[in-house]
């Protein structure tokens, strides 16, 4: 492997990692939004039919 | 829900603390709002909110503070709604007006990223439910005839942000490497379904097509006309 070949390698490798762990916490962050939209939502559903008894 | 009981005047004080909301302060104003009965200053409390002039790393905590006023007071999502889409109309009346000078032109375009940055997050975690002034939102970007640098500086913030989770659109670099089997592939909540997404992506595509594209070239037009009087005096 010539020395040029393993800079981009090196490279490459280290680019993917940061990729992966970007994508990580991209996922991470959708749960929690996930999460929260579902209760809030539940929350107003509830509002809803508590204000149709009314 | 069992409140703490205190004078009025404390409440008042706690009040202005939401001024300020940051990823350091929302665990204490989040504990506030647990201890203290707020019912009536919730008006002053959105107002403060959405006045406030709070930046992009701070959209995060402000929402789940009001995550938590939503999940705590009933009528709270609706007046939330109420005084964003206010602020919204404010916003686009104040863009109807020339700036005094490139500072404030700046700083409006500052405060409307953010503004609308926290007007998207609040639908995507449930705060409100109702896509239509989403959909208008990116359409009054894409269909303004003047000022299209501001404009499009404003979709590109957007879009960086917002593309996968609303239209499902993965980023180019991120899909070529899936596609190499360079990263494993992973899926996220798209908020609209196939459908819709292949709409909006297609919409995008055309924008970028007929008026970004051919906004650039007469630009630099423009820029190549004064380089060449430029180099034609010397």
């Amino acid at each position: 492997m010539k020395e040029n070949q393993i800079v981009f390698f090196v490279s490459n490798n280290f680019l993917k990692k940061a990729i992966q762990q970007k994508i990580q916490e991209k996922l991470i962050k959708d749960k929690n939004r996930t999460d929260n939209r579902k209760s809030n939502l539940k929350k107003t559903k509830e509002i809803e039919l508590s204000n149709s008894f009314l | 829900m069992d409140f703490e009981k205190v004078k009025f005047e404390t409440i008042q004080k706690i009040t202005k603390k939401f001024l300020k909301i940051t990823e350091e302060n929302k665990n204490e104003l989040i504990l506030d709002i647990e201890k203290y009965n707020m019912i009536k200053v919730i008006d002053e409390v959105i107002k403060n909110i959405i006045e406030s002039k709070f930046e992009f790393k701070d959209v995060n905590a402000i929402i789940l503070v009001l995550s938590r006023f939503n999940q705590i007071y009933e009528n709270f999502s609706q007046k939330y709604y109420d005084s964003l889409k206010k602020q919204m109309i404010e916003l686009q009346e104040l863009s109807k007006t020339p700036a005094k000078n490139e500072d404030e032109e700046e700083k409006r375009i500052l405060r409307k990223k953010t503004f609308y940055r926290l007007f998207i997050e609040s639908y995507i975690y449930g705060l409100f439910n109702d896509f239509k002034p989403i959909h208008e939102c990116f359409l009054g970007l894409i269909n303004k005839k003047e000022n299209f640098t501001q404009s499009f500086s404003i979709l590109v913030n957007l879009m960086k942000v917002f593309a996968e989770v609303i239209f499902g659109i993965k980023p180019k670099a991120i899909k070529k490497l899936i596609s190499s089997n360079l990263i494993q592939s992973y899926e996220i909540n798209v908020l609209l379904n196939k459908e819709q997404c292949e709409k909006y992506e297609k919409g995008f595509n055309d924008y970028y097509q007929k008026v970004v594209l051919v906004s650039l070239e007469e630009e630099h037009k423009v820029y190549l006309i004064y380089l060449l009087l430029a180099l034609s005096r010397n």
